[in-house]
């Protein structure tokens, strides 16, 4: 045998675990591979009746618009070997859900070639097994490096502002080549890779497409970090990445000396952080980023504001712009128990990191909106069952978990239940948020309070017209990222002037009844103001793009373009108010059980009838649903209960929901340049407005939904 | 300002205006930067691994019938794996030796050390992000023979640079904490365990992503970042008694040929 194919053939024995413990206990350092893995099985239910994947919320992939319907089951076996001293490999095999439900029936089909039966030709229903987060770590024993790894990670070695996580659907999809070593007794260490961009990390979510030249399998994200710790009292790190997309140069028609490529795009980014502990009261971090963006500006034309490259997670022309944090941290604030954390924040509007974390991380102390407002563009007026957007999302309900800020403009959710972390970008924000937390015998207290200014806070995009000066930047769907009605990875509004505050206050408190009781309330309130639209100068500028959208204005509406010069008649008002108490109790040393009740409010004023969305065209109708009319008051109540037992090897756990709630409508007019209430008159029961003529009445609305999971580990 | 505004001003302001005593009882301190286990250990080189956040700086007991057991590591606390208590990287064990001479000289799985015969312990406090219930089915499996004097906080807790738990003394079979003997073993939650390891985070020879470095690849090596030295009073020699305590030595087959073997302090 060749020797290269005998240590092969040693190597794979080893890795499947085949050859006898004495033999790899040698010298060699190899150890058996070791298996483990999981089996999860989840069960969805809700009246939403919605089965295109078992997850609560699918949007993006042809055929999967999320579920709370059906029962699944995953599995996922996992491995690494210790394949020499120098050389360790590690994997998983793992089946998911998509619509693999049981009632597939194994996914058993005659072949069809049809992928849209959930049949046996589709891979979303067929219980495939896949490889995935394969890599390969080798260890040489270098002075000048310690470790080389080749494959698949999370790389969440560097941060969320720069290379960071970005789960979609698995957190390790993405592969690259790592070096990291150390010097200076490792009070150096340093990080290099090589990340190859997935293929949607680009502008209009594309870097190219296999088999067109368009070159996407070699576009990669280069970047280095560098971590001094000189010591426990202060550290440093200096992170560069440059990520660039190339495509084939169209213009060079010879391949005689090679073909050219061409940069599409290109984005560097450097940051600069920093912690210092060394003060007896006081610990304090900062970290600041430029990010430098360039774009080949032929790829979107001329551009336009409502242009055809406005589905983008990136800018459509150069730009750079500075962002950055302190953070301060009084541990002991005059008295045991109290401490402040304060973080002063700026995301530049021109700010780009195209491979920032879109998930799973927060770049912000504040906790933000609330998760049940977002996302969703709640058809409060209609329920229409043909309004596709409306449909997809969570329903009334949101998402019951944590919200994470990051700054990308490809913020995702795909794929997340309701019980998740929701995310959204925050690319513009800038402003102070102040948190105590305060300890007192079997007391918690904590609290925030943010002040949010933006730095996209601008008229036409900081120029005269929209439809020029707003072009660099992607709309997304349409609807700018607000709590309740817009898109979580809009950050860009062409007329803004915002502010918002977040006030909140949680306690707990341990009963000390029976095994204990864990007490909880939380009171939390949102100011959200934005008077968009401030110059009459440039009401018409703003608002004409709606009449332009021929074949879907609600036929029974009058545009009136520029709304006769009033200024105040666009502004937006919102008033989240969020109550909620919850009791949860160890009921047998295996089962947790909580009981939770909420109650949110939101107290909207989304300009007057007149009002149009910007530049909103087809997509306001209401069987399209990028935007409903939202103004009024919308009260929600939720009783849910989560539970969670564990036993040697398995976990159980669960959410169960139910909300209901109450509309509103409430409508606003000009007068003589002043937004007022307007009163429909008697009789009226109907009031046409640019996104359909809304009932006057109060609309009651309520949604049953529960998640139970079952994971065991082995 | 509008009425909710103001509000929620004087809530703010209110929290911040309350004051508490501090109540006395047991305090040791320890050395910063020795979170390096036996002199050589390195952090997992992911993010979340934070310098500091598991360099044991302090740990106190609070007087009364349901003391408070504190323990203050070098780096503000964080939460990213939404664990959902203020902290998620960290896990403590706290071996308290009420009577010495008596108790346990094998430690917990996945620890790797063993207590003097002077210093064995009577009771163990668990603090992990884990939830009370996954810990306790933990120790079912794992360590089934010592579950009587494992004791699981029903609500641990991190806020700031601490993480604490309050512990009803007659869980710990009555006493005074302040005339005991503690040893505060730092260790990383570790929610995907090896099968030998009670939520802890394996030392390798190589730092990885999520394992720490600069120990060996076999569980001849203690399993332990941080942990109390000397008087407990935070003196630099102190980083080198703990260096001390946690030397072990190991085969060339990865068998243990000497255990690190660690003492309790109390005041």
């Amino acid at each position: 045998m060749h020797l290269r194919n005998a240590t092969l053939a040693a190597a794979v024995t080893a890795a499947l675990g085949l050859m006898p413990d004495a033999v790899l206990a040698q010298d060699s350092g190899a150890s058996p591979i070791k298996w483990y893995g999981s089996i999860y099985a989840k069960f969805l239910d809700g009246d939403r009746r919605t089965e295109q994947g078992l997850y609560s919320n699918a949007e993006s992939t042809p055929g999967e618009g999320g579920g709370d319907q059906g029962q699944g089951i995953e599995f996922e076996l996992m491995f690494n070997a210790q394949v020499s001293k120098q050389v360790e490999i590690g994997g998983r095999l793992h089946s998911r859900f998509n619509k693999n439900y049981w009632a597939n029936y194994g996914g058993f089909a005659v072949p069809d070639n049809d992928t849209t039966n959930c049949g046996e030709d589709d891979p979303r229903c067929n219980q495939y097994v896949k490889l995935r987060g394969a890599w390969a770590r080798i260890t040489p024993g270098y002075e000048w490096m310690d470790s080389l790894m080749v494959g698949n990670s999370d790389w969440g070695m560097f941060d969320p502002w720069t290379q960071g996580k970005s789960r979609y659907i698995d957190r390790d999809n993405i592969g690259g080549v790592l070096l990291q070593g150390s010097a200076f007794d490792r009070k150096l260490r340093w990080d290099l890779a090589r990340v190859s961009l997935a293929q949607y990390q680009g502008l209009t979510y594309s870097t190219g497409e296999l088999g067109s030249d368009n070159i996407y399998a070699n576009d990669a994200n280069w970047i280095a970090q560098a971590k001094y710790t000189p010591g426990p009292s202060w550290n440093a790190t200096l992170i560069a990445m440059y990520a660039q997309d190339d495509e084939i140069d169209a213009n060079d028609d010879s391949d005689l000396d090679g073909v050219t490529a061409n940069t599409r795009w290109d984005n560097t980014v450097i940051a600069l952080k920093g912690q210092y502990s060394g003060l007896e009261f006081m610990d304090m971090g900062a970290s600041l980023y430029w990010s430098d963006y360039n774009v080949d500006t032929s790829l979107c034309g001329a551009g336009a504001w409502n242009g055809n490259c406005r589905f983008s997670p990136v800018p459509l022309r150069d730009m750079d712009d500075l962002s950055g944090t302190l953070n301060l941290n009084f541990n002991r604030l005059f008295i045991d128990g109290l401490s402040l954390s304060a973080q002063l924040f700026r995301v530049g509007s021109d700010y780009v990191s195209i491979t920032a974390a879109r998930r799973e991380q927060d770049v912000l102390l504040t906790e933000g909106q609330e998760g049940t407002w977002m996302w969703g563009r709640p058809d409060y007026n209609f329920g229409n069952l043909q309004n596709g957007n409306s449909r997809a999302g969570l329903g009334w309900g949101g998402w019951n978990g944590e919200v994470q800020q990051v700054v990308s403009g490809m913020a995702d959710n795909d794929f997340t239940d309701f019980d998740e972390p929701v995310a959204y970008s925050v690319i513009g924000w800038q402003g102070v948020t102040l948190v105590p937390k305060f300890a007192f015998g079997d007391w918690e207290f904590a609290a925030e309070y943010s002040y949010i200014d933006f730095d996209t806070n601008w008229q036409a995009c900081g120029g005269q017209d929209k439809d020029i000066d707003c072009a660099p930047y992607p709309r997304q769907e349409g609807t700018h990222a607000w709590g309740l009605g817009g898109d979580y990875r809009a950050p860009y509004a062409p007329f803004q002037d915002r502010l918002m505050q977040i006030f909140a206050l949680r306690a707990m408190y341990t009963l000390d009844v029976g095994p204990g009781i864990d007490l909880m309330a939380r009171y939390k309130y949102i100011k959200d103001e934005d008077d968009r639209v401030t110059r009459a100068g440039s009401l018409t500028d703003a608002y004409d793009g709606y009449p332009n959208a021929v074949g879907s204005m609600n036929p029974d509406w009058i545009p009136n373009v520029g709304l006769g010069g009033c200024v105040e008649c666009d502004d937006r008002e919102a008033d989240f108010t969020t109550i909620g108490v919850s009791g949860g109790m160890q009921l047998t040393p295996d089962l947790y059980a909580k009981l939770i009740y909420e109650w949110n409010q939101v107290e909207l004023i989304d300009g007057t009838i007149d009002v149009a969305p910007v530049g909103l065209g087809f997509e306001a109708s209401n069987d399209f649903g990028f935007a409903e009319y939202v103004t009024g008051q919308m009260d929600k109540n939720r009783v849910g209960l989560d539970f969670s037992y564990f036993l040697s090897g398995v976990e159980f756990g669960g959410t169960i929901d139910y909300l209901w709630g109450q509309y509103d409508p409430y409508f606003y007019t000009d007068d003589n340049g002043r937004r007022v209430r307007f009163r429909p008159a008697a009789g009226v029961t109907a009031i046409a407005t640019p996104l359909g003529n809304i009932p006057v009445g109060s609309v009651d609305y309520n949604q049953y939904r529960m998640k139970i999971f079952m994971k065991v580990s082995f | 300002m509008n009425i909710k505004t103001r509000v929620s001003t004087c809530a703010l302001v209110a929290l911040l205006a309350a004051g508490a005593a501090s109540a006395a009882g047991v305090t040791f301190k320890d050395p910063t930067g020795d979170d390096k286990g036996p002199g050589t250990y390195t952090y997992p080189t992911d993010g979340v691994y934070t310098a500091g956040s598991f360099d044991l700086i302090e740990f106190s007991v609070s007087e009364g019938d349901n003391p408070d057991f504190k323990v203050t590591v070098n780096d503000r606390l964080a939460d990213p794996w939404g664990m959902g208590v203020g902290f998620a990287t960290q896990m403590v064990f706290i071996f308290i030796d009420k009577d010495a001479g008596k108790g346990h000289t094998k430690s917990l799985p996945g620890l790797n050390v063993d207590f003097a015969q002077d210093s064995g312990w009577d009771k163990v406090i668990i603090l992990s992000p884990q939830p009370a219930s996954r810990v306790a089915a933990e120790v079912k499996a794992k360590a089934a023979d010592l579950s009587a004097d494992i004791v699981i906080p029903r609500r641990t807790v991190g806020s700031g640079k601490s993480i604490s738990a309050k512990v009803k003394l007659d869980d710990l079979g009555g006493g005074d904490p302040a005339t005991w003997g503690y040893q505060v073993v730092v260790q990383s939650n570790e929610g995907f365990p090896d099968k030998s390891d009670l939520l802890s985070r394996k030392v390798n020879e190589f730092e990885g992503q999520h394992r720490f470095g600069g120990g060996n690849d076999a569980d001849c090596d203690p399993h332990v970042m941080d942990i109390l030295a000397g008087k407990g009073e935070g003196a630099a020699g102190e980083a080198q008694a703990q260096y001390d305590m946690l030397k072990y030595e190991c085969g060339a087959d990865g068998s243990s040929v000497k255990r690190a073997t660690l003492t309790t302090v109390r005041k």
